[in-house]
């Protein structure tokens, strides 16, 4: 069982926590999605990158303080190298580097949604 | 009949056996006597006992082999009270009073048994006999299994375990913990105490000491070994940061350190106290790990190596040392290492008689053989036992000259008898939890180990464990890695240096020339007869014929082999065999051992009970029950519940003689003719607070919140982004920025979590706060035609609730004085009225409105009268006529989704061409031919019923009753392309035989299609 | 409320229904080394907000919202548990919390925070005596040693099957917070894990 920092609680066991999966897929928002094929939103809703080595996924501390953050963990040794909040970017090399080798962010619905920016409110 | 103990010995010296104290015991019916201190093993060794179990294929006679948890033969039923509790290993049950033990795997008994006939046909159980035999046909499985059950069981459990024992769970946290209690466990602990820092030993056996308890002829800092243990376990105990566990076994180290033991608190007691645990399952997580878990000795495989009588020189040694018991008295040593010449001076100094030591090394030079040659005990060097003969005890051996680099004797063979005979083919460093961890291994050529690469920063392995044997040797590894350790973990931790703590103390230990020869396979000169019964693992049967076999099968793999001539995988865990085998198929490949590999251990390190396991998660203690407010008023009123999610609802409410339906059936009428009271409280609430609430709700839910009039209710439907239904519930406009979200009871946890999620990572930029307030409100909810009137009978008189209380609306204000919030929503068609008062008033609101509501025939109803009275009216349940799978179209809930709106959670995914195909499956209404007959729920539908199987499916029913408003069985149902089939017959085939129901595909609002009813 | 009132119940269901006080102890034991009670009615506030209001809140309320997480704060007999970065649960003197809401809620701070009342949604359980790390110790996978969870520290963490808010008031003296319906079955656990040490059960405040 991991041992998990949450960025509020600290050290806590794995088992109070939820792993909500890949970080940083971009929802397209409505004016990108419309334009979108079905292909290309399927992508978006179900294809995820399993990578050995370095990954970048949410985690909720479910049985603590409900809050969510993102951490870069290795999937093989599960070494956690980098914690940081929900909606923020990894700033660590490994983090860095994990970010930007994963193809799905250049995947088009990524592509569509960062030219097409969400409608104001 | 009391046996004398033949093999005790008449000194009083023992490390661990306490000759002032008889125990007297059972062991297969017979009376023994032993003494405190003793293991099971021990003490029947003291009677000259060795036979004591049936191998698991062969049923071969089995002894006392080991002398602790490596013991792959003795395994052992232990009797208390009603309860018995299978597969312990005499080698670590510590004899008490009263103990009843039994030997397992025989039949009729242990001297003469039946199945041993498996024995004479050994060559039907060769390696991969389970996936050969039992390939095909499939079906024969089952009549094979029962054989094999009886055949090849290992010991049976008692039905009434758990009654009768307790297991605990606690955790613990440490700076260090150290996993053994020998020289160099005791050594790294005494070292780290003096920090301060907190620290855990743990060790399997009841006193500490390890290898001291045995090999106490050495001294360490010029004290005995013993009296060193002896004071540092004193330190140890007296020192306030260390917690030092004895009887604890550590069995599954897990990432991050998480390190799982068990220890056996009270087990070992002839009296159990009442208040304290059996065992205690110790889950910790430690800074740092020390590993000092020793080494095991590992036998030498030849033919007849597994007979009574034949036993680990190491153990031999252990039984002398530490319970005073000489298990034989013409004694034969066979080795390929200098280790067994301890053993042999032991056996010496006890007064034994050793007939030979047989040394497969041609030149052997060292101190310890030059002390025994001085002794005048032959040795016969460059020699081997060929074979060892006897029917249930060993009787005799085989022995040549043998040379170990052609592998194969080279002398005519010579004949000599013997009672005892111990094996030592070196050791291998107990490396499980280093494995377990995902630690890698090296191969050394020298020690012909296995030993861990020790490249971790968490843990590390130090002592024998760590494949260093020599005392000094070890309490210096121990004594450096750990200073090294301890101040990774923090900066201040500070020891002060001296020679004790920089080096660790001194040994006259003379164990310097270790190396010993490798010999995996003694071949007797005819390998295709004497291999079969050259056994590799004692407890799963395996030989090194299996393994040749396998071989040439192709599995060259360890992995591959391990399975399949299953060699390492029984209860032991191969602890004396694994390398053994890892020998012989490097030898048959022409490999070395290092390329051959090593397959990975895997917890647990020793047979745990599952009951410790479960620890106190077992009845009432299960799983929480979650109860409502007015849950002792179901319980007074006779109520059935049932379980929805943890909470337990009220389910019906029978009379004196009502049975199930007869219930329901009289709640559902009552509802729609007079008026019912559910509980409802069970229902998740959400309060949705912030600025912006309502574009929070207007994303979530497929229709419009943001329009929404304060006061007012509207229904609402989520979907996942998948556009699949997801939940549903009636959402009400507070204030402005403020919303009262209500969901199913079993989705509320998981809908609120999906909506902090949303906020939390989806929309960081929306200001809105949600806060779960399912269990701050009790919820009863009145429906029927007279529910108006039983709500003004509680308010005071100037309300006037018909009048200004239209439907889909909400009100503040008092009920029989308890400040409440009334929403005027119905789920059952009636007028009806959601009554939320805070938690407290809970049973207060819901015996006030029983009691008022007696003139007006209130009649409380239960989850399965809610389910009828919805399904008479088509309304849907998430979960039940939804499963993931379903979208709002599938439902025919258009209406619901929004065409207006930009965006919401699962709009993209609802246009995608695939939802909107016409043969998915839809929900419609089904009514029997038979209006009496209800169709089982689960059950699918096909159009023609007399078709080949397996038959076209068109979709599954989803709810179904009887509707004693109607006077007809109900249903509905998933069809594919169901809303044009409107009118269409379906036939609903049934499993036991009954000749298919036949129903007609309808609108799936059974009643009041208009909806007048809501009205009043 | 009238007299024709009816009676709320006192506390939680699980207190009442249990037929208190039970006492536990192993014989040897001439006292229990662990008492357990429940603070009925305690007023408790669920308090969402930013830490830029944070102090405007504290000034309402009387007692500081703890800057720190994991941490309690308390002022004349009310206590402020962080439970999140923007989110406290305000533990006040019973029959206060309609009060505090009210304030709160007519403030001018009304839009950007929150603020509901949870009274009923929980239950406070007072556990004190010599043995009580002991007890949680076998259901709470953090780590208690009174170095590391001392006076005013405040963990939301599992106890056993439950997820529950622990607060150290003094070394051997701590508070339990956990969902009402969760209560029956905190309670059940506490008497069996406090068998060994003895466990008084009383309506004792």
């Amino acid at each position: 069982m991991l041992r998990i920092k949450c960025p509020f609680c600290g050290y806590r066991n794995e088992s109070e926590f939820s792993c909500g999966g890949e970080a940083h897929i971009a929802r397209p928002s409505a004016a990108v999605s419309d334009k979108l094929t079905d292909s290309t939103f399927s992508e978006y809703l179900f294809m995820r990158e399993n990578p050995k080595g370095v990954f970048l996924e949410r985690w909720c501390h479910t049985s603590g303080c409900r809050r969510w953050f993102n951490v870069a963990r290795d999937t093989v040794t599960h070494q956690i190298y980098e914690i940081y909040p929900a909606g923020k970017t990894p700033k660590t090399t490994i983090g860095k580097k994990a970010y930007q080798v994963n193809w799905r962010r250049k995947s088009k619905a990524e592509v569509a949604s960062k030219y097409l920016k969400r409608t104001p409110k | 009949m009391r046996h004398t103990q033949s093999h005790r010995l008449g000194t009083n010296n023992a490390t661990v056996t306490d000759k002032q104290k008889s125990v007297h015991f059972r062991f297969d019916g017979k009376e023994y006597i032993g003494f405190e201190g003793d293991t099971l093993a021990s003490a029947l060794l003291a009677h000259g006992v060795h036979l004591i179990g049936r191998s698991f294929k062969y049923h071969r006679p089995r002894g006392i082999f080991g002398s602790g948890s490596e013991e792959p033969n003795a395994l052992i039923r232990v009797i208390k009270g009603a309860t018995a509790e299978p597969n312990l290993r005499a080698t670590q049950i510590e004899i008490y009073d009263g103990l009843i033990a039994e030997s397992q795997n025989r039949f009729p008994n242990l001297k003469f048994d039946l199945l041993s006939v498996n024995n004479l046909f050994s060559r039907f159980f060769p390696a991969g006999f389970y996936y050969k035999t039992f390939m095909w046909p499939s079906t024969f499985w089952m009549v094979y299994e029962k054989f094999i059950r009886r055949a090849a069981g290992l010991g049976k459990i008692s039905k009434r375990h758990l009654e009768q024992n307790r297991y605990e769970h606690k955790y613990a946290h440490c700076e260090l913990l150290v996993v053994g209690g020998g020289a160099a466990g005791l050594q790294a602990a005494v070292i780290a105490a003096q920090t301060g820092i907190r620290v855990i030993i743990a060790d399997e056996q009841h006193k500490f000491g390890g290898w001291l308890l045995t090999d106490n002829n050495f001294n360490i800092d010029e004290r005995p070994a013993i009296n060193w243990v002896h004071d540092t376990v004193k330190k140890l105990q007296s020192a306030p940061n260390v917690t030092c566990l004895n009887r604890t076994t550590v069995f599954a180290a897990m990432d991050d350190n998480f390190t799982i033991m068990a220890e056996r608190v009270t087990e070992h007691l002839a009296n159990q106290p009442a208040h304290l645990p059996k065992q205690r399952l110790w889950k910790i997580r430690a800074e740092k790990v020390i590993m000092a878990t020793g080494a095991i000795e590992r036998p030498l495989v030849f033919s007849g190596n597994d007979l009574p009588g034949i036993m680990l020189s190491s153990a031999i040694r252990s039984y002398i040392k530490r319970h005073e018991v000489l298990p034989g008295t013409r004694i034969i040593v066979f080795t390929n290492n200098d280790d067994a010449y301890f053993t042999a001076l032991a056996i010496y100094e006890a007064g034994g008689f050793i007939r030979c030591i047989i040394d497969l090394r041609k030149n052997p030079k060292s101190q310890i053989i030059t002390t025994i040659r001085k002794l005048g005990i032959e040795i016969k060097t460059g020699h081997a036992v060929i074979t060892a003969h006897g029917t249930r005890h060993i009787a005799s051996v085989d022995i040549a000259a043998y040379d170990c680099e052609i592998q194969a004797p080279i002398s005519d063979i010579s004949h000599m008898d013997c009672n005892l005979l111990a094996v030592s083919g070196g050791l291998n460093p107990v490396v499980h939890l280093h494995s377990q961890r995902k630690g890698k291994l090296i191969w050394d050529d020298r020690t012909l180990c296995y030993r861990p690469n020790n490249s971790s920063v968490q843990w590390v392995s130090v002592g024998s464990a760590n494949g260093t044997f020599q005392l000094t040797k070890v309490l210096n590894e121990a004594t450096k890695t750990t200073s090294i350790i301890i101040s990774k973990i923090a900066k201040h931790y500070k020891i002060s240096k001296t020679e004790e703590t920089i080096n660790g103390p001194k040994s006259d230990d003379s164990k310097q020339n270790w190396a010993p020869t490798p010999a995996w396979l003694i071949n007797s000169g005819q390998p295709h007869l004497s291999e079969k019964t050259a056994f590799v693992d004692f407890q799963n049967d395996s030989t090194a014929a299996d393994i040749k076999l396998a071989v040439r099968e192709g599995y060259h793999s360890v992995e591959h082999l391990k399975r399949y001539t299953t060699t390492g995988m029984a209860t032991d865990q191969g602890k004396t065999s694994n390398i053994n085998a890892i020998g012989i198929l490097a030898e048959s490949l022409n490999k070395s051992v290092a390329q051959t590999g090593i397959t990975t251990f895997r917890p647990p390190y020793t047979p745990t009970s599952l009951g410790l396991i479960a620890g106190r998660n077992i009845g009432s203690l299960f799983d929480p029950l979650r109860k409502t407010r007015m849950h002792g008023w179901h319980q007074s009123k006779g109520a059935k519940f049932e379980n929805v999610g943890q909470w337990i609802r009220a389910w019906y409410y029978p009379q004196e003689g009502e049975e199930f339906h007869q219930a329901v059936n009289r709640e559902v009428y009552a509802t729609r003719h007079y008026a019912g009271l559910i509980d409802a409280s069970t229902l998740g609430k959400i309060e949705v607070k912030g600025p912006d609430a309502g574009e929070f709700l207007n994303r979530v839910y497929t229709n419009n919140f943001a329009n929404l009039p304060i006061g007012k209710a509207r229904y609402g439907l989520m979907l996942k982004e998948d556009g699949m239904v997801f939940d549903d519930g009636v959402t009400t406009r507070l204030a402005e920025d403020h919303f009262f979200m209500t969901t199913t009871t079993g989705g509320a946890a998981a809908v609120l979590a999906w909506l902090e999620e949303l906020l939390q990572t989806e929309w960081q930029d929306l200001k809105v706060y949600l806060t779960s307030v399912t269990e701050q409100w009790s919820v009863a909810s009145i429906s029927g035609p007279n529910s108006s009137a039983i709500l003004e009978a509680c308010m005071s008189e100037d309300q006037n609730i018909t009048d200004d209380f239209p439907f889909m609306t909400m009100k503040n204000t008092f009920i029989a004085g308890i400040p409440s919030r009334i929403f005027r929503i119905s789920f059952t068609g009636e007028m009806a009225f959601e009554i939320n008062v805070p938690a407290r008033y809970g049973l207060a609101l819901w015996s006030h409105l029983m009691q008022v509501g007696k003139e007006y025939n209130l009649t409380a109803y239960g989850t399965e009268a809610m389910h009828v009275l919805r399904a008479e009216k088509g309304f849907i349940i998430v979960g039940q006529e939804t499963d993931g799978t379903v979208t709002p179209y599938d439902l025919g809930m258009d209406w619901i989704v929004s065409k207006k709106k930009s965006d919401f959670i699962g709009k993209r995914a609802l246009e995608r061409e695939s939802m909107n195909e016409p043969q998915r499956k839809q929900l419609v209404g089904l009514l029997t031919t038979d209006p009496q007959k209800v169709i089982p729920e689960g059950a699918h539908a096909v159009l023609n019923p007399n078709q080949d199987t397996p038959m076209e499916m068109l979709g599954h029913v989803s709810s179904s009753y009887y509707s004693p408003n109607l006077k007809h069985s109900i249903a509905m149902a998933l069809l594919k392309g169901g809303f044009n089939r409107k009118g269409q017959i379906v036939y609903i085939p049934m499993l036991n035989g009954e000749q298919p129901i036949k129903a007609k595909i309808v609108d799936p609002i059974f009643f009041d299609k208009k909806g007048d009813r809501l009205h009043g | 409320m009238d007299e024709n009132t009816p009676h709320i119940a006192f506390g939680c269901a699980a207190f009442t229904d249990k037929k208190l006080p039970i006492l536990k102890k192993p014989e040897f034991l001439t006292a229990p080394q662990i008492e357990l009670s429940e603070i009925p009615h305690l007023g408790k506030l669920n308090i969402r907000c930013d830490s830029i209001n944070r102090d405007e809140v504290s000034k309402l309320i009387q007692c500081n919202l703890p800057a720190e997480p994991n941490y309690m704060s308390n002022k004349a007999g009310r206590f402020a548990v962080s439970l999140g970065p923007d989110e406290y649960l305000l533990l006040a003197e019973p029959g206060s919390e309609s009060q505090l809401e009210q304030i709160l809620r007519s403030s001018h701070l009304l839009e950007h925070i929150s603020v509901v009342n949870v009274s009923d949604a929980f239950c406070a359980i007072r556990l004190s005596g010599i043995k009580v790390r002991e007890l949680l110790s076998k259901g709470c996978p953090i780590d208690l040693h009174p170095n590391n969870f001392y006076s005013n520290r405040t963990a939301q963490c599992e106890l056993a099957l439950a997820n529950v808010i622990l607060i150290c008031l003094e070394d051997n003296e701590f508070v339990c917070i956990c969902r009402t319906s969760f209560a029956e079955y905190v309670l059940d656990w506490c008497i069996d894990a406090g068998q060994e040490y003895g466990i008084l059960i009383s309506k004792k405040i």
